[in-house]
């Protein structure tokens, strides 16, 4: 079997488990721990995403989605490189919160890089200070529908 | 295992169903920009703590990816120019989605 049929197969069988279920890696990139917290909130029985199919796993490589909260200090731009590569393809990054949209409170300095996005491809941006859980949800909603368009293209 | 079973009876569920209850009436949310005249807008981009406000010429610009919904801006605003709502639903997939600009004398 050549490469790429394996790569089909792959492609088929993603497009099988995604649609059972997504689990999401969270990368803190420097956050004050606001949005962090609302993260958290979205498993506790009020929320209860995983009712949705969505869990939260403790490896980029299970991944398929990175949650990136914070802008980016100088020392976890590396950390934010390495997890972006462990992740497999195709992967989604959702920008959670001021700081790691455009900078917020932090902004642009020296010490901060203010948004992830000179480091990585953003899908969806939730800004909000710290954002709701509620639009956390609109937000992975969104990146699944642009999810879905990646794999019909096939990258 | 009777304390466990009488207390589940009377909690009940708690998970809330989509669409979510809209937020309190004091909940600080996305901040609703709309020109109008004589409007004190060097004090209002004076009052943002974090630059999300800023004035280039005649264009007034909000960058949500830079609000935090402190609501300083609406509080110094003396028109209708700016309004705090309730609404949290901000999630966009494009960044120039989240600019806002308008001019700076439009009259609505």
């Amino acid at each position: 079997m050549s490469e790429e049929e394996l790569g089909i197969d792959l492609k088929n069988r993603i497009k099988e488990v995604l649609s059972g279920s997504l689990h999401i890696r969270h990368v803190d990139t420097g956050s004050c721990n606001g949005c962090d917290f609302e993260m958290a909130t979205l498993s506790n029985p009020i929320y209860d995403i995983s009712r949705f199919g969505v869990s939260f796993v403790p490896s980029p490589r299970q991944a398929d989605m990175l949650m990136v909260t914070g802008g980016v200090t100088s020392n976890l731009e590396k950390a934010l490189r390495i997890t972006y590569e462990a992740t497999p393809k195709p992967k989604m990054v959702l920008a959670i919160g001021a700081c790691a949209c455009g900078g917020g409170v932090v902004g642009e300095t020296y010490a901060n890089a203010g948004g992830i996005d000179s480091f990585v491809p953003v899908y969806v941006y939730v800004p909000g200070c710290p954002p709701r859980p509620q639009a956390l949800i609109q937000g992975i909603l969104l990146a699944l529908d642009q999810y879905e368009e990646v794999l019909k293209r096939g990258e | 295992m009777f304390d466990m079973l009488k207390k589940i009876w009377q909690v009940g569920t708690v998970t809330k169903k989509q669409p979510f209850e809209p937020a309190s009436k004091k909940y600080r949310g996305k901040i609703e920009l709309i020109a109008q005249k004589n409007t004190n807008w060097e004090d209002c981009i004076a009052a943002c703590p974090t630059g999300a406000l800023r004035m280039n010429v005649n264009k007034i610009r909000l960058f949500h990816g830079n609000c935090i919904q402190c609501g300083n801006c609406v509080k110094i605003c003396n028109t209708e120019a700016l309004t705090q709502t309730t609404d949290c639903y901000l999630a966009v997939n494009a960044k120039k989605d989240l600019f806002i600009s308008v001019d700076k004398n439009e009259v609505k």
